[in-house]
């Protein structure tokens, strides 16, 4: 009997069921789409962080491992495979010239993971003794061809190819010379290896998928080896800017599944409630004709149920139709594969979050109309009277939106604050609006009569007016929130060089060679996008403390870390103005210094000043070869690492290091695409000791990383919007609803339709525009907070954007207001009356 | 404490410097800087020590070193440090220029050149040699020892053989990084250095 009467009600109810399944499927698709691409972007960005490295865990040192560390690990872990790997630096000689080349000699089956691509289309494997590959550069620098012979250390090697792509190498900000690969056979009959020789050794191990927390295994690996000549090496270590971009990444869709989610959400409480409203007297109607209150609790319950599950089921294959989409996109624009991945723990997660936010409507929504009286069905009572403890039927739906939140924010400080805003700000909000409401009286002024009656409903239903104020309140909040955090992490990841980043990098120029590498860039089209001069120095001391930088003073291994780091001294750069890859986040830059000025002036970086535990004013003394300067800190500055420029920690005002020896660090970018290896050459035969690094494939490899990622804050801003307009439809439409017993008292008592359209109109633009202020104002300090906190990034905001938003929430408002009420004012009194 | 900046450095280095003190101007990278360790453990500090406490030979120790720098710094650092006055120069350059495979001619044309500035002013040089790690091979490795046996005795230097004497490759006098000597390695060098040192001094005196 309750199916029959499940199947009746929502047979009578089409328009609620279709509004509910849009609701939940759209809140869902972006939810479900963010959960497909989310996992296929980590799992492409992990086995691109794998192929960087080549295997899940590796050993390097500068110094000889014993073998007994590798027993560790492979008694430690389920090694399937492991090798070694000796990276060095030798002069290959070819054709009486000689040039250096980083050599590294592989074991059988590395790399692990990626694959090292050769120009004749094959993959680098099983290399003989006499064989090495190199890299193309050297084809153009020494003339070398396939099948010619090059003579590293005592033996000759056969060019057998030369490397297309290597995985191992797109992460890196350039090397000081191109590799060659030969095998570690082959490396012992060159007799590089003796007594004095500097080579970084490693062994990769190969786990499998049977390893899962690599990060905590690198942690007890590199405790149990215990030696800080050793580092211990993981795929998601390799490279940082890619870690970055995917940090903020997971955050950020872990933020917009939450926003989405709550707005859906607000949408189906708004319907549900509206439902039951509308329901009410059939509540009454059940329990007259002898219905248990369990049992009309599980027909409605039922009907959530199927209502959960087809919604679900629908942003789900919603969200799994987008995905392929976007993921087009994302891999057309980034030149990286972005793939959805479809697998049953991402399906059963949407589903489970989908029904389950329905279903948790139940106790807080439908408990208290299970207490309707029979003396409704012969009342005009708009309002089923609420109990207070009926306030603590929620508390399931908190419990529940907690634990969601901080499952899909990935963090237990996001999700937290999240659900702990809202709650907060419902459990002081309503109070206080209500006190707030009670003190304001509509002055007796010629204000025209729709304005008057508008301003008394609201002061005087101050629960209806607290709670659209609130809804839009919080929808507005949730709909700007995403766009600003997205602009702020859009700041964050903006190109300051875009289209025209960094191709080289050159370094050791000294100051009389600033004029030729000039002229030859000029000679070669290149851009100058930055010349810094660079002074060694050593911090002694902030505002006269000593640091710590004896070694035996250190206790643990991290300390004597630490004090070497500080040991090995600074690099100073001195300019006047802030680089086009800096940004002055507190103070001012440094004055010029004259002669007569007790110290000179500094900014620091940000991370490096609280690093070193410096601040805006502190006192730094520098020994800069042999000569102590004393220095205020006057600024500290944020680096824009997007820009892939030259950065340096302490930069001084002019007039202080002009005259100390220095050499030069230059970027050039390279817009016409010239030959740079004809401008390498011409650099190493007329200025020998300027060493040039060519930075092009990897800033391009992680521009592209960067951009794919402003579009999918771009797509999932626009799917959050989307959602929140859909739940300001149903707030909406369900208010004006909710006011057909009003507009008819209004007809009876004279008043005409337009008239009427207009009362109502204000009175929900008057609520909906302190709803949107509130709104956006919440969601800017929000946006601050969450920049600030969990992005680390420069808080930044788009007033066109938000005022866009702003609007259209108003017009939206305004629109379905309009179409409701002059649909209710053109329906008969005694049809309005008849349906109560 | 009265901070000067850079741009009156030689009026700071002549404050410093008493006329009974021999000036010793050490140039070189970051073997020399103390990379890594601290200034008081470098090797040059420790000789201006050892100078002192044990010989009683009052010399002042500039300690002109940049880590990373290579030996076509070593005149423009020259020129600048000759405002203090150096009577003997340490030149302890080339090690970078041999580990990023610059040509040993260039390498001697700029060690050269510096060479001649410091005879020009009368300071005397001490060049410490250095060598490269077999791994460069043969060729290499050969004929950049052989730069520094060229440039003694067409300049007839005093000379320090080999800077890293007994501390190149030892796991114990080196850093974790295996390149850069720590404070055991420093007080080796500080050993290599001091009788050539120690004997242009005694002759100075």
């Amino acid at each position: 009997m309750i199916l029959k009467i499940i199947h009746r009600e929502l047979k009578s109810s089409p328009k609620f069921i279709l509004l509910f399944v849009l609701n939940l499927a759209i809140g869902l698709m972006g939810l479900a789409a963010i959960e497909f691409l989310k996992q296929g972007f980590n799992e492409e960005l992990a086995s691109k962080s794998k192929a960087i490295l080549g295997a899940d865990l590796a050993l390097s040192s500068r110094i000889k491992i014993h073998s007994d560390k590798e027993e560790l690990i492979r008694q430690r872990l389920p090694v399937e495979a492991s090798t070694k790997v000796v990276s060095l630096f030798s002069m290959g000689l070819y054709n009486g010239q000689s040039k250096l080349i980083n050599i590294k000699a592989m074991g059988e089956g590395f790399p692990y993971y990626g694959k090292i691509t050769l120009l004749s289309g094959n993959e680098l494997k099983d290399m003989k003794d006499d064989e090495i590959y190199l890299y193309q550069e050297l084809i153009p620098q020494m003339g070398l061809k396939v099948g010619e012979l090059l003579k590293i250390g005592e033996a000759q090697f056969k060019v057998k190819d030369f490397i297309a792509d290597d995985p191992g190498q797109n992460m890196q900000f350039g090397a000081l010379a191109p590799r060659g690969y030969i095998s570690l056979e082959g490396l012992e009959r060159a007799k590089l290896l003796q007594k004095g020789s500097t080579a970084f050794y490693s062994y990769y191990f190969k786990l499998g998928n049977k390893v899962k927390d690599l990060d905590k295994v690198k942690e007890e690996i590199t405790k149990e080896i215990d030696d800080n000549a050793i580092r211990v090496e993981i795929p998601a270590t390799t490279s940082q800017q890619v870690s970055r971009v995917l940090t903020y990444l997971n955050d950020f869709l872990g933020l917009v599944s939450l926003c989405g989610l709550f707005l859906s959400s607000f949408g189906l409480i708004y319907l549900f409630r509206s439902f039951l409203h509308e329901r009410r007297k059939e509540f009454a109607i059940f329990k007259f004709l002898g219905l248990k209150k369990s049992k009309i609790f599980f027909i409605y319950f039922g009907e959530l149920l199927i209502l959960g599950l087809v919604g679900s089921v629908i942003g789900t294959l919603l969200g799994l139709g987008a995905s392929p989409l976007i993921s087009t996109i994302l891999t057309s624009v980034s030149g990286q594969e972005v793939s959805f991945s479809l697998n049953m723990k991402s399906i059963f997660v949407v589903l489970a979050i989908g029904i389950g936010s329905t279903l948790i409507l139940a106790p807080a929504l439908l408990l208290p109309y299970l207490g309707i009286d029979y003396k409704i069905l012969f009342s005009f009572t708009d309002e089923v009277q609420k109990k207070w403890r009926d306030y603590f039927l929620f508390l399931p739906m908190v419990l529940f939106y907690w634990v969601v939140s901080v499952y899909l924010s990935n963090s237990f400080i996001i999700g937290s604050i999240f659900v702990g805003t809202f709650s907060v700000l419902t459990i002081i909000g309503f109070p206080l609006g209500n006190i707030l409401l009670q003190k304001i009286s509509v002055p007796r002024s010629k204000r025209p009569l729709e304005r008057k009656l508008a301003l008394t409903y609201i002061v005087r239903h101050r629960v209806t007016t607290l709670f659209v104020f609130s809804s839009i309140f919080l929808s507005t909040f949730l709909m700007i929130l995403i766009p600003t955090i997205k602009s702020s992490l859009e700041k964050e990841l903006e190109m300051p060089t875009k289209g025209n980043g960094p191709s080289l990098f050159l370094f050791d120029i000294q100051e009389e060679q600033i004029g030729s590498l000039t002229s030859l860039a000029k000679k070669y089209e290149m851009g100058e996008l930055s010349l810094s001069p660079m002074v060694s120095a050593r911090l002694i001391s902030i505002n006269g403390e000593i640091l710590k930088t004896d070694t035996k003073e250190a206790l643990t291994r991290e300390e004597q870390r630490e004090v070497r780091m500080r040991n090995r001294g600074v690099n100073l750069t001195f300019r006047n103005t802030i680089g086009p890859s800096e940004i002055l986040i507190e103070g001012r830059l440094p004055h010029s210094y004259s002669p007569e000025d007790p110290f000179a002036e500094v900014t620091l970086e940000q991370n490096y000043a609280s690093r070193i535990g410096a601040k805006l004013n502190d006192m730094l003394l520098f020994d800069i070869l042999d000569i102590p300067i004393k220095a205020k800190v006057v600024g500290l500055r944020q680096v824009r690492w997007t820009s892939f420029l030259p950065n340096f920690f302490i930069n001084f005002g002019p007039g202080v290091l002009e005259d100390a020896p220095k050499t030069y660090l230059m970027a050039l970018s390279n817009p016409k695409d010239s030959d740079i290896n004809a401008f390498q050459s011409e650099t190493a035969k007329d200025l020998s000791n300027v060493s040039v690094i060519d930075v092009k494939r990897v800033v391009d490899k992680i521009s592209g990383i960067i951009e794919s990622m402003s579009i999918i804050l771009l797509i999932m801003a626009a799917v959050t919007f989307v959602a929140g307009l859909l739940v300001v439809f149903s707030l909406i439409s369900h208010q004006a609803r909710t006011r057909a017993v009003d507009i008819s008292l209004y007809k009876i008592l004279g008043l005409k339709g337009e008239r009427i359209s207009r009362i109502l109109n204000e009175e929900i633009l008057i609520q909906s525009f302190l709803g949107v202020l509130a709104g956006v104002t919440m969601s800017l300090v929000m946006a601050f907070t969450l920049s600030r906190v969990i992005f680390k990034s420069t808080f930044s905001f788009n007033t066109l954007e938000i005022s866009i938003i702003s609007l259209t929430i108003l017009a939206v408002i305004y629109f379905i207001n309009s179409t409701v009420v002059s649909r209710i004012v053109t329906k008969k009194v005694h049809d309005v009356f008849s349906d109560l | 404490m009265n901070m000067k900046p850079l741009l009156i450095v030689s009026l700071v280095l002549l404050n410093t410097i008493t006329f009974a003190q021999t000036n010793v101007l050490f140039i070189g990278d970051s073997l020399t800087a103390g990379y890594g360790v601290q200034k008081e453990h470098s090797y040059p500090s420790l000789v201006e020590k050892e100078l002192k406490e044990t010989h009683k030979i009052d010399a002042k120790i500039i300690n002109g070193s940049i880590s990373g720098s290579t030996s076509a710094s070593g005149p423009s650092r020259l020129k600048w440090y000759l405002k203090a006055k150096p009577q003997v120069l340490v030149l302890a350059l080339g090690a970078n220029d041999g580990l990023r495979g610059f040509k040993v001619e260039d390498t001697k044309k700029n060690l050269e050149q510096t060479i001649s500035i410091a005879k020009e002013n009368n300071i005397q040089v001490i060049l410490v040699g250095m060598q490269m790690p077999p791994n460069y091979g043969e060729q290499y490795t050969s004929s950049f020892k052989k730069m520094f046996s060229d440039l003694l005795t067409k300049h007839h230097l005093k000379s320090v053989p080999f800077l890293l004497e007994k501390v190149a490759g030892e796991k114990d006098y080196n850093q974790e990084d295996g390149i850069h000597p720590n404070e055991k390695g420093h007080v080796q060098m500080a050993k290599n250095v001091m009788p050539t040192l120690l004997s242009v001094l005694k002759e100075k005196k």
